[in-house]
């Protein structure tokens, strides 16, 4: 009996030291494409939220060859619609040329990963757009985290001026494009022919929900696109 | 006890056994006699468990010294490519090695190359064989049968051909099927072995690219310097360049991922501090760092002897009337926007546009908004105007011309509109990983040239070889009768996909003598599976 279970631990043995052996040597997670861009330039200080974070949280940004540089320290300046990267080695805050990546995703406060594409937006007449990804699918629901500088009551801001989201919705396919949605119950119906609004409303009515916040329009768009309904561009 | 030390023997043979066919890069050739001034054609099979980007073909001759290498990417573990063997190429034994990063052995086939300028005239003369003594792992003689392979052909004759692939090794076969039909020694069968590489650890830092590797020293101590910045500029259309800090050892390396053929670049190394003038030396291998097996003489076989002749006629011919059936592709281009390492520019000027400038000076006072560029007391001075804080950069500016960064501010003093094709500016700090640059004047001349670059201590111009790009041997499909067919490999498909019945269409040539068939594969062991038949051709 001795002898049986000595059998088996030295095979265990070398069989566990064979298999750490085979292990196959991971390639060097190492970014060679290089960060491109130029110097942050600070925001006038108003009240509000011009960036995504209040501070510069772990992030991951995909270059146009596909390759990918992990755990840097990233912000989104929603008011210039930029993407703020923080190099330590150098102690500068760099804001990342937007044609030289695909996109990026960070990490926010509550410890949610946000993941952002970058996409020419024929509305916007500027450059391309950083779109946060709500929804994945063939049909992306986006959001475009606009932050503006508005005139305020004294009230509110003492200087005048505050930053205000200005945050729109899209439904996005790569071969069709953009589809404005609101936060509202009508618009989302609105992306559909008249015959398929009955299917959406029968959805919508059954799982209890009622498009009124972000939150929802994300719940309903998910129900939505399991169904894979017709929708208008 | 001695049932179980049976068992352990059993199992240790069983687990090597299987190991030892997947970790072997398998290696074909088109055929295994050569003549100078032809291309030698190749296919290899990756490891399925080693994901490595591409492999590495060096021909050498028996004493380890690289005669030509060439890069291949590996895309679903197998590649083809070709070797071109130099008109100057002696008479003898070279061997053909693949080999892959991480992984530590290296395949090594023989082959026997007849220089085209001199023939086999002395009797005496020997050839090299090795002993290696690690065989590939393989199976000759495969249960694949090729029907409709007349044992004697006429010249110029069509042979439709079927290949029978069994259900059992269909099963087992992922990757494609290599099909060689080429002019043979029938008496010369070059052996195909597995030999140790020496991999220094910093070769596994990375699979997928070509690396340049190299120390930096103090010019003035000698000594090996640590974090001197060392740049690599590849002159393009849209400019490339890569950076890396050396090491406490002086050592940087450089990977390049995404480049095909020859081209040329430039290294040029520099102290942060700028205090310091460093050198560079460059660590070029010349020999393979494989061991080679013992080379023992043996006569020359009566096969090749036979053929010698003939053979470098059919090259020289060959020569003369052009005939190359190797089409090479030109790989597609991966960036498709302009952007080049600065950025966009916030400023492009053509100066042909305006009126005629005689120097740089002039340019930059007339035309270049922002810039300053004076030459007083022949010590010129570049400065370009903060956008933001309407002040001039403490720093002086990055300056590069036609992709490549100019340290000597002298070198663009006399290009004047003439020589100046655009000049791109970018007037905000710009960054490129861990270097900043207070603003870039980018200079594209009209005729670029690197001749423009003294090669020095500090700067080393290279003709860098990347992955080779796809090529695919074709037959030309109309000859006419008065025009010589001179192919000695009738036929060359490395990507025929594994089925039952594979039909493949073949014509001869004006080349009389024996041919080979030969059908080629890895089945899921990694073993190499080899079906061989021979024919003549008069």
């Amino acid at each position: 009996m001795r002898n049986i279970k000595r059998f088996w631990a030295t095979n265990l043995l070398l069989l566990t030291f064979v298999c750490a052996l085979a292990q196959e040597i991971k390639p060097y997670d190492q970014c060679s494409e290089k960060i491109k861009g130029s110097r942050f330039i600070a925001y006038p200080t108003y009240p509000g939220k011009p960036f995504l974070n209040d501070k510069f949280m772990m992030g991951e940004i995909e270059f146009n060859d596909g390759s990918k540089a992990n755990k840097i320290g990233l912000n989104y300046g929603a008011y210039r619609d930029e993407l703020i990267y923080y190099n330590p080695s150098i102690s500068a805050q760099i804001v990342i040329d937007k044609k030289s990546i695909k996109g990026f995703s960070v990490t926010d406060k509550a410890g949610i990963l946000r993941t952002f594409v970058r996409l020419f937006y024929p509305g916007y007449l500027h450059d391309d757009c950083y779109f946060e990804v709500l929804s994945q699918g063939k049909i992306m629901l986006l959001a475009f985290r606009k932050v503006d500088l508005e005139r305020m009551d004294a009230y509110f801001s003492k200087t005048g001026m505050a930053y205000q989201p200005a945050y729109s919705y899209y439904l996005y396919s790569p071969g069709k494009g953009f589809a404005s949605v609101k936060l509202s119950k009508s618009s989302l119906l609105a992306r559909f022919d008249k015959a398929e609004q009955k299917v959406v409303r029968k959805i919508l009515r059954r799982s209890g929900i009622y498009v009124s916040d972000e939150t929802s329009l994300i719940a309903a768009w998910n129900l939505l696109s399991e169904k894979e309904l017709h929708v208008i561009f | 006890m001695q049932r179980i030390l049976v068992s352990l023997l059993f199992s240790i043979l069983c687990l090597q056994g299987f190991a030892q066919g997947k970790g072997t890069l398998q290696l074909c050739t088109d055929r295994g006699l050569y003549t100078s001034g032809e291309y030698l054609l190749f296919k290899v099979f990756a490891p399925q468990q080693v994901q490595t980007g591409f492999v590495t073909l060096e021909l050498l001759d028996i004493h380890g010294k690289i005669i030509s290498s060439v890069y291949k990417k590996v895309e679903s573990n197998q590649t083809d490519g070709y070797l071109y063997l130099p008109d100057s190429l002696k008479t003898g034994t070279y061997l053909l090695s693949a080999s892959a990063k991480g992984n530590p052995k290296a395949t090594l086939k023989e082959l026997f190359a007849i220089n085209r300028f001199s023939l086999l005239t002395d009797p005496s003369e020997q050839m090299f064989r090795s002993n290696g003594t690690e065989p590939v792992p393989m199976q000759k003689d495969a249960p694949i049968t090729i029907d409709g392979m007349p044992d004697t052909c006429r010249l110029r004759q069509q042979i439709p051909v079927s290949i029978h692939l069994p259900q059992s090794l269909l099963a087992g076969m992922k990757r494609d099927l290599a099909i060689s039909v080429a002019a043979v020694a029938p008496d010369y069968r070059p052996l195909a072995f597995v030999r140790e590489c020496g991999i220094k650890a910093e070769d596994l830092d990375g699979y997928d690219g070509i690396q340049i590797r190299g120390i930096v020293r103090n010019l003035a101590t000698g000594d090996l310097f640590d974090k001197g910045v060392v740049l690599l500029s590849v002159p393009d259309s849209v400019p490339v360049l890569d950076y890396c800090f050396s090491g406490e050892d002086g050592s940087f390396s450089f990977r390049l991922k995404n480049y095909y053929g020859t081209f040329p670049a430039i290294l040029q190394a520099y102290d942060r501090n700028k205090k310091k003038v460093l050198k560079i030396s460059l660590d070029k291998s010349d020999s393979t760092r494989c061991t080679l097996p013992a080379f023992v003489p043996a006569p020359i076989p009566s096969g090749i002897r036979s053929i010698a002749e003939t053979q470098t006629e059919i090259v020289r011919l060959g020569k003369i009337f052009g005939n190359d059936n190797l089409n090479v592709s030109r790989p597609v281009a991966l960036q498709k926007e302009y952007l080049p390492f600065y950025g966009l520019p916030s400023e492009t000027v053509k100066p042909a546009l305006f009126v005629d400038l005689p120097d740089f000076a002039e340019i930059s006072r007339e035309l270049l908004p922002g810039v300053k560029y004076r030459a007083y007391n022949r010590i010129p001075t570049l400065e370009i105007l903060n956008p933001v804080t309407l002040n001039y950069f403490r720093d002086q500016p990055l300056l590069t011309l036609d992709g490549v960064i100019v340290h000597d501010l002298n070198m663009v003093r006399r290009l004047g509109s003439k020589d100046i094709s655009r000049i791109e500016i970018c007037r905000k700090e710009r960054f490129y990983g861990d270097l900043n640059f207070p603003g870039v004047v980018a200079i594209f001349s009209v005729k670029p040239d690197l001749k423009r670059f003294v090669e020095s201590e500090d700067l080393v111009k290279l003709t860098v070889e990347g992955f080779q790009p796809k090529a695919a041997w074709s037959v030309p499909g109309n000859i006419r009768s008065n025009e010589p067919d001179l192919r000695k490999v009738l036929l060359w498909n490395p990507s025929v996909k594994p089925q039952e019945v594979i039909h493949l269409e073949m014509k001869t040539s004006d080349v009389k003598g024996k041919y080979l068939i030969s059908v080629q594969g890895v089945d899921e062991t990694g073993r190499l599976i080899i079906k061989e038949q021979t024919f003549e051709v008069n």
